[in-house]
């Protein structure tokens, strides 16, 4: 009888544990310490007044200093594993799915609901880059409040190869949470 | 304990009762061996046919088919010279532009059946390496180039794809160049064409994907990092032994309903099993009973029903094991994305043994724990 019952209680607890909800934000953890390079990046604060994404790509030309805002989303894997580098999204043009609470989306920083048109007017590569203008070969996941979803205001130069299809600027100072 | 020979001898009282469970087991052990063959297979041929150092540059959002996505053609040019690390023999890049393209193709038996189809160039010998002609040549303009299976994903005899043959596809009669074989893959069930021919016959203006060969399988950063900064392109960078693994998990189901219906088999023979030995060990009660008043104790009286049980069952897994080899092993399958083949190697020969023994015990357990159950006196005078 104490074997059935205890047989019971294991299966409820099995099958209780199994309905439990997982979690949908995976940070990856960062083993090392960030570089110099990095570090100076991230504790800068960003000049200037940030500028949508999706005016500012029109306008912006190789070697311009500019300011933007916007959300790490765009995509399903915004950051670039292993290298300095990630997706920002314009929260004008895009929504992120966890703004709509009947939506169960577990990847909610791929903006899934935007159109491929919107997304490609609203998204742009963010990157650090060495002295010689490499991406560092570092992930900047999970450093200094860099996640998926965060809010993030970055100043820098757009990058040699750049155009208004194709935002690209290498960072010279990131804040995020602002 | 009662010598084995006492077992044997048992077993041949009812040489129907012998049969049915030689039989019984033999069935539900092939059954077994083939469940476990065919999702070795499957998961076998899908993990070899991804390499690791191989990048597939797909259109933003078609990650889960090649097949439904788009690429712009100049993306091969643009990321050959972007993208470090790519491995170059003699001053050439691996880098190939392809078309993947599913259709049915007219048959030379006038059938049509489905087909999957890739368009390359010679550059897809230098990122799947593992493509080997073994007859014929590469194709030209108006040819193809069969995979050495893809006659069973056709539903043909192996005779009838041979160079010189002609298939079929959009009304268009295409010679067939030469065989290729990539041992262990899913390529050798398909088909290859130039990816001029197959633009024309799929009606696209743009190519499925860009396979880049990384020499260090950790530069797949390299490719990431380029389908991030080409907003332009709209691409997502996959590594190829991912793409392919995803697929593995996709047949998943399939290969638990292989399980399922082993399963439910081996179930319903099982308790078919426990049911005759119901009837045969409660004829044996007082002869049990006879045995335990002249000094054998019930847990030899349980251990010789076990052996004859279990020497029946094996005998049917020895003949399941005989059948697997003649019949399974080398055969090939073939399912949506090509085709495997079967290999009954030694797991799925230990799996058989196994399910062979776990049938003999656990069939024989409840009919002689209940010929053995009744006190002694009273077995004795049952009939």
């Amino acid at each position: 009888m104490k074997m059935k019952t205890a047989f019971v209680a294991l299966a409820t607890a099995a099958l209780l544990a199994s309905c439990e909800k997982k979690e949908t934000t995976a940070i990856a953890p960062t083993t090392s310490a960030p570089s110099a390079t990095l570090s100076a990046v991230l504790d800068t604060a960003p000049t200037g007044e940030p500028k949508p994404i999706h005016l500012i790509r029109a306008t912006a030309k190789p070697g311009d200093e500019i300011t933007v805002s916007g959300k790490i989303m765009g995509n399903a894997k915004p950051f670039v594993d292993g290298r300095s580098a990630f997706i920002l999204g314009d929260p004008a043009v895009l929504t992120s799915c966890n703004e709509d609470p009947t939506d169960k989306c577990t990847t909610p920083w791929d903006t899934c609901c935007d159109s491929p048109e919107d997304k490609k007017r609203g998204i742009a590569t963010i990157q650090i880059v060495d002295a010689d203008g490499r991406v560092l070969k570092e992930s900047v996941e999970g450093i200094g409040g860099l996640v998926n979803l965060a809010n993030v205001t970055v100043s820098g130069k757009v990058a040699e190869g750049s155009s208004a299809d194709s935002l690209i600027i290498n960072a010279l100072s990131i804040r995020s949470g602002k | 304990m009662l010598p084995l020979s006492y077992a044997v001898r048992n077993l041949f009282r009812s040489k129907s009762r012998l049969l049915q469970t030689i039989g019984g087991s033999a069935m539900v052990v092939l059954l077994v061996m083939a469940s476990v063959a065919i999702n070795n297979g499957m998961k076998r041929v899908l993990s070899a046919s991804g390499s690791d150092r191989n990048v597939i540059l797909v259109g933003a959002g078609s990650e889960e088919s090649i097949q439904r996505s788009e690429v712009p053609e100049r993306t091969a040019g643009i990321a050959e010279a972007a993208v470090a690390g790519i491995t170059e023999n003699l001053g050439v890049r691996a880098v190939s532009s392809e078309i993947h393209y599913m259709n049915y193709i007219s048959l030379p038996n006038g059938n049509r059946s489905q087909a999957l189809l890739r368009g390359v160039t010679l550059q897809a010998l230098r990122v799947h390496p593992e493509v080997r002609l073994t007859a014929g040549n590469f194709p030209g303009a108006g040819e193809l180039m069969v995979g050495r299976l893809a006659w069973r994903k056709l539903g043909l005899a192996e005779s009838d794809l041979k160079p010189g043959g002609t298939l079929t596809l959009e009304n268009q009669s295409l010679k067939i160049s030469g065989i290729f074989a990539a041992p262990g893959t899913v390529l050798e069930s398909e088909i290859w064409a130039t990816l001029g021919d197959l633009r024309v016959l799929a009606k696209r203006e743009t190519i499925s994907c860009v396979v880049l060969r990384l020499d260090d399988p950790a530069d797949f950063a390299e490719a990431d990092l380029f389908a991030k900064q080409r907003l332009d392109l709209e691409l997502t960078a996959l590594r190829e032994s991912d793409y392919y693994s995803r697929l593995s998990s996709f047949f998943k189901p399939l290969r638990a309903m292989t399980w399922i219906t082993a399963g439910l088999i081996a179930a319903g023979a099982l308790f078919g099993g426990v049911n005759t030995l119901y009837a045969a060990f409660a004829s044996r009660v007082r002869e049990m009973a006879t045995l335990q008043s002249i000094g054998f104790g019930r847990g030899a009286l349980l251990a010789s029903l076990i052996q004859e049980s279990t020497l029946a069952c094996l005998t049917g897994a020895l003949l399941a094991s005989v059948i697997a080899v003649a019949f399974l092993d080398g055969r090939t399958v073939p399912f949506s994305i090509g085709a495997f083949t079967l290999e009954v190697g030694p797991g799925v020969a230990i799996t058989g043994i196994v399910t062979g023994l776990l049938l003999g015990l656990l069939g024989a357990l409840p009919p002689a724990i209940r010929c053995l159950k009744p006190p002694l006196p009273t077995a004795l005078r049952m009939s």
